[in-house]
Order: structure tokens, then sequence, then C-alpha cells
């Protein structure tokens, strides 16, 4: 997907500017998409980039999930945070390869992370390192594998698929 | 301290080495107050709480994985069942996701349509948080009362959309039917039924003494602590923060009605309360201005059989009457979405339990998760 | 107790106590999910449940006759909903209350979600709806009332 850099004349404009003011090397890429932006960072700067952002005023801090890529074999993670000041909202993205996903972990910037962060542990497989108690949230003890990632595949669909139609163009 | 000195009546003293130690009390699964399936174990010493952790995922029904198994198109019914008091308002932010991904331009009588069950939803799902919250505390007819009121606006849901409670009526495009006949008639009376009842619901409880013994000061949710974690909706407005996604976004047109985002000020259990009911009010002001917002026009687009998303990722949130309901969508252009987040208000605005059942007595426990008015079924997804 | 696994009941004598058995029913406060709603629905003044003599107050199951399954059954909660249904004490009865726990619902395929509640639990009355109306659960009721009424004790107790 190719998203643009915010155009000048965009409110989003001044903090993009700020954000590589302060972060500098650390931004991979900045983009806007539908009025929000996005800031793409690796994975190692991801609670300094939340620290930037709750200082600038980003106080509340919405989620935090992932997303599995298997044609690059990679997993992501995404935060959403938004300032309420400014009504302006920032999705913070990093990518970590799937056979070895460590991101560090956010806790320490918005404690709102916590549960978030373990739910994206139990269902892609992504280790927050520094959690404080990184363990189940939503998925029972016995539950095996991530069962959020592409390639786990829901067991009742493959025995018997969905007897419906699907119309085609 | 082992001795205990006899001598004397009034003098003995009783102080003795007692050996004490905290209780661990398992609330749950089945307990009548938690709303559903939520398990809190809480670390008792004596009748205080020391520390308190909710377990969840005993209604963790995988919904964002069976999002990726189903159409787009199909996927509106799913959604229905997260926040399963409001139906109507989890449907909302995922169509119009589609819809703006897709650069469908919704017609205006869909979109008045879309309001007025939205509010609709909003009047039932808190008539509903007032009668419950009274049973939390112990007053058994508050939740006679409040399931009274909720059948009212139930009335008018079933009689557009055939259901009470998981309607399945917005589609990629507008909504399903027109209202039927009689419709207009009959909302002014309720509206009327529903604000006599706002200034009872004011009376019946906060005039009663016990009532503000057990939710005044009880539960305080600070500003920060509830920005940080992300708690949205009448608990968040309730601990001064004025933030409503209706005034915030452009959706559904909220902009041109006119209406108050009451706000509360200190954020305890009692605020959280009379939150809710003000929000009442505010929604039949809405929905008698959207009815006579209401042109003729289509109602739908008329999206094909064969739609599918282009290639795109949005975020689109709705003010629910739990919170803040999102989806951030993430299509690649396929019949199912790639990624669908749904974020939902129940699960962040629990995430601050383990902060507020501190150092408070166990019936307070149960004033608290009442008042949080979460579902199970947003939190777990 | 002693008696009524052994002896077979005269007519008289049965019709009086299925009949007063059917007439009092209690049940226990086990709504799960969305269904959850409706069954509180039907309780409440509009449907009016206690006319048909269910009194639904009884949170504890051991003092329980009925319990409606009402709502998903997720895998985590089944040992839980297990352990609920044997601490009731017999002659005890399950009305399996909307399509989730009659056999998945609409998360059929979903990898945490038990398809239908009976196969864990013998049930009596299957609800179907989703959820179903609170008159479908007034109707669920007068069918369990049937099933009582016809109903030996004998043959219920002494195969247990």
């Amino acid at each position: 997907m190719s998203l643009e850099a915010p155009a000048e004349t965009s409110p989003l404009a001044p903090l993009a500017t700020e954000l590589r003011a302060t972060l500098g090397d650390a931004i991979l890429e900045i983009s806007e998409n539908w009025g929000h932006l996005i800031v793409r960072v690796p994975p190692d700067k991801r609670p300094e980039t939340l620290a930037v952002l709750k200082a600038l005023g980003f106080d509340f801090y919405n989620f935090a999930c992932g997303v599995d890529w298997p044609d690059e074999n990679e997993l992501e993670v995404f935060d959403n945070v938004y300032a309420t000041k400014t009504q302006a909202r920032v999705t913070v993205k990093c990518r970590v390869p799937r056979d070895d996903p460590k991101v560090p972990t956010a806790t320490g910037v918005y404690g709102g992370s916590d549960w978030h962060e373990r739910e994206a542990w139990e269902l892609f497989g992504i280790v927050f390192v520094g959690h404080p108690r990184l363990r189940r949230l939503l998925l029972a003890d016995w539950q095996e594998g991530f069962p959020m990632r592409k390639d786990e595949v829901l067991r009742a669909r493959v025995e018997k698929p969905w007897p419906g139609e699907f119309f085609e163009a | 301290m082992t001795d205990v000195t006899t001598k004397g009546y009034f003098t003995a003293t009783t102080e003795r080495d007692i050996s004490t130690g905290d209780m661990v009390l398992n609330i749950g699964p089945q307990h009548p107050s938690t709303h559903g399936v939520l398990r809190v174990v809480v670390r008792l010493d004596g009748e205080r709480v020391v520390e308190a952790e909710p377990v969840l995922g005993y209604m963790h029904r995988a919904f964002e994985k069976l999002a990726e198994q189903r159409s787009a198109m199909q996927n509106t019914a799913l959604f229905n069942r997260l926040d399963w008091i409001s139906g109507f308002c989890n449907e909302v932010p995922y169509c119009i996701a589609c819809e703006k991904l897709a650069g469908i331009e919704v017609p205006k009588r869909a979109r008045v349509q879309r309001v007025i069950l939205f509010e609709l939803t909003r009047l039932a799902s808190h008539s509903l948080f007032c009668g419950v919250f009274g049973l939390e505390l112990g007053a058994l007819t508050a939740p006679m009362y409040g399931y009274r009121d909720r059948e009212y606006a139930l009335d008018l849901l079933e009689m557009v959309t055939g259901q009470r409670m998981h309607t399945n009526w917005s589609r990629i495009g507008g909504v399903k039917e027109d209202f039927p006949e009689g419709f207009y008639e009959r909302v002014p009376a309720i509206l009327e039924y529903y604000r006599t009842r706002v200034e009872q619901w004011l009376g019946f409880l906060i005039d009663n003494d016990v009532f503000v013994e057990r939710t005044r000061g009880i539960g305080t949710l600070p500003q920060d602590v509830a920005l940080e974690y992300g708690v949205s909706g009448p608990n968040l407005r309730a601990s001064g923060v004025a933030i409503d996604a209706r005034k915030e976004e452009e959706y559904l047109g909220y902009a041109e009605y006119d209406f108050d985002i009451p706000v509360g000020e200190y954020g305890d259990c009692f605020d959280r309360y009379v939150q809710r009911v003000r929000e009442m009010w505010e929604s039949c002001n809405i929905i008698e201005q959207a009815l006579e917002d209401l042109g003729p026009g289509p109602i739908n687009t008329g999206v094909g059989r064969t739609f599918k998303v282009p290639a795109g990722e949005i975020y689109i949130r709705a003010e629910g009457p739990r919170g803040e309901t999102g989806y951030y969508l993430i299509s690649n252009g396929g019949r199912e979405p790639y990624r669908l987040k749904i974020r939902t208000g129940s699960f962040s605005n629990i995430s601050v339990l383990p902060y507020l059942l501190k150092n408070i007595y166990v019936p307070d426990i149960v004033a608290i998760l009442g008042s949080l008015d979460f579902v199970v079924g947003d939190v777990d997804r | 107790m002693a008696l009524l696994d052994q002896v077979e009941l005269p007519k008289p004598l049965k019709f009086t106590l299925n009949w007063g058995r059917k007439y009092s029913l209690w049940t226990l406060q086990f709504g799960l999910a969305c269904c959850a709603i409706e069954m509180a629905a039907s309780m409440m003044p509009r449907h009016d449940i206690m006319r048909f003599g269910v009194i639904p107050f009884p949170a504890s199951p051991r003092q329980a006759d009925v319990m409606i399954v009402a709502g998903t059954c997720v895998d985590k909660m089944i040992p839980s909903i297990i352990r609920v249904w044997e601490q009731m004490p017999e002659p005890k009865y399950a009305i399996s209350f909307g399509s989730c726990s009659n056999s998945g619902g609409p998360y059929w395929d979903s990898y945490s979600v038990a398809k239908g509640i009976d196969q864990y639990l013998p049930i009596d009355v299957y609800v179907p709806g989703c959820p179903p109306r609170p008159e479908a659960l007034l109707d669920g009721i007068m069918k369990l009332q049937d099933r009582i009424q016809h109903e030996s004790l004998k043959e219920r107790l002494s195969v247990s």
C-alpha cells in the first residue's frame, strides 16, 4: 500500500516535522492516511517514539494490536494513540521477523498497553520484552499455538466447509 | 504481646499474637453481579481488598479471526453480538469503514435513519444500566423499572428492524429498509415517556441516602489514569474529560444536531450513574431533531453482491453507550477483510480495575463493577 | 426419597407430585451472553415468568431445579458450567436457550467455542433463536412443564 507523506497544507504536517526533528533517524517513514498519521519505526525504537508522542500531548492510549504478514515473513505491531486537545491520531508501526518476534514493551510509557500487549502476545506470539507479567489474557490455558496467525486454520471450516454460496463477479 | 492481664474488669488488654493472613477470594465466573462471565480474583485482608485481578476470556469467541473468514458484507451480522446490549451501535462504524474505503456516499435518509436507531439503542442500553446498577446495590425493584423502560425502545426497534436486540440492519451503503407505516406517530409519545423517566431516575435513587452513601466517593477515577488506560464513553466523561466521538468525528452527520455533552465532576460511581441518565436526555433531543431532518430519498446506494472492499486501511470509531467502538480495517482487496482489529469500549474500561479495586471494602467491588457498565462480550470479543 | 426410586407411585399421587413440581420451578441465574438479557427480560414485568411459577432468584445451584444455559459456551467456561450442573441436586432439568448453546450458533467455526452445550450436559428443552424472544422461553418452560407432568420419578432416580 503506498501512503504519501503529509502535504504541506495538511494539519498534520507540523506534527510530522516535529517528530522528524525529535526522533531523526529512528523514523523509517511518516505518512498520512485518512486524516491520521502513520509512523513506521524499527522495533527497538517503539518505547522512545511513544514517549515522544506522549510528551507532545498524545495522552489517550487507544490500542495495540498485531498483524501477520506471512508473505513477507513478518509480524507487525501497531499502537494507536490520540491527542485529546488537538484531536490528532497517530499509529506507530513496527515490523519484526516471524521467527524471532521481540519488541520492547510500552508499559513504562502508557499503563494501558499492559493488557493490549498480553493479548497481542497470546494471539500472535509477539514477545514484549520488559513486560511486567506477560501471560494469557483471553485464551484458555490449554489453547495451543497462536490462533490469529494466518497459518492457523479454523478446524471447523476445514472439516466441513461453509455450505453457502459466495457470489463472484 | 502474649499476656492477657485479667486484673480489673476494664483493664484487660486484648492484644494478643494473632496471626492473620490474606484470603484469596474468587468472584465468578458464575456470579450474579459480574455482568456476565467476568472472573475477579481478589486478595482480602479481612474485609478490605488488597489486590484484585480480573481474569478474562470466558466469552472469547474470536471475532477478529471469524471476521477474516466472512466476506465484508457478512460481517455486519456478526458484530451485533459484540456489545450485545446495544447491537445496532456496533455495526455502524464497521459499515462506515467499508464505505469510506470504497468511496461510497451514503444517502441522507439512510444516515438519519442510522442516527435514530443508534440513539434509540443508546436509550435502551442506558435504561438497562440504571436498572441493573440499582440491582447491584441491592435495590431489587430497580431492574424492573429499567427493563420496563427498555421495552419501549425495543418496541420501536422491533417495529423497524424486526429484531429486538441483534438488529443486523445496517448495510454497506445504507440500511436495509425504510421506516414502516406508523413509526413517526409512535416516536414522540415514547420520547415524552423517556423524558419523564429521566426525571424519575434522577430522583428515584439519588434521593436515597443509602444509594448516595454507597456510591459517593467510591471508585474515583482520576483523569490522567483514565486517559492513559484508554477509558472512554460515559466513564471518561464522568471523570471530567469532555470527549465524545459524536462531536469530534464527522460521522452520521451529528454535527448538524444541537446537543450537549454532560460532564461529571469527581468520576466516582455516583457521577457515572448521573452521567448516563443525563445522556438519555440528550439522546431524546437528538432523535427529535433527526426526525425533523428526515427528508425523502433512497435508503441504500445498492452495493452489489460481489462487493469487495478496496485495498487500504482505515480506523473509524463511533460513540457507543459503553464507550468508543472502533474498527481498524486493513483490506487487501479480497472478499474478506485482511485484518480487522476491533477496539471496544469495555476492554479498556475494565483495564483500570486493578487500579480502582484497591483499598476498598468487598461490597464496593460490586458497586464499581456495576458503575463501569461493561459487557463481557465487548471485553473478550 | 428412599422410596421414590423403588416404587412406582399410584396415579393420583404421581399427578399431584408432578403438578406441584412443575409449577414451582426455580431457575439458576446462569446467563452467559446476549441471551441472558432476553432471559432476564422474560422475568421482568412485561413478560413475567413468575406467573408460571418459575422464580428466577436463586443464585446458588444448591437450591435450583432448572438451569437455563443462555449464551455462548466458550471452552474456557465449560468446566465451570459442568461444575455448577453437578452441584444442583436431583431432580434437575436443563434448558438450552439460544442458538449458541444449542449448536454453537454464529460462532460455529470459532476455535474457542463449544458446538452446543449438549455435548457436555443432558438437555431437556432446546429453545432456538438468536436471541430467542422472551415468549419463546415461556414456551420452552411450558414444554418442560409438560415433560415434568408425564415423568415417572422412579425411572429418573433409579437410573442415576
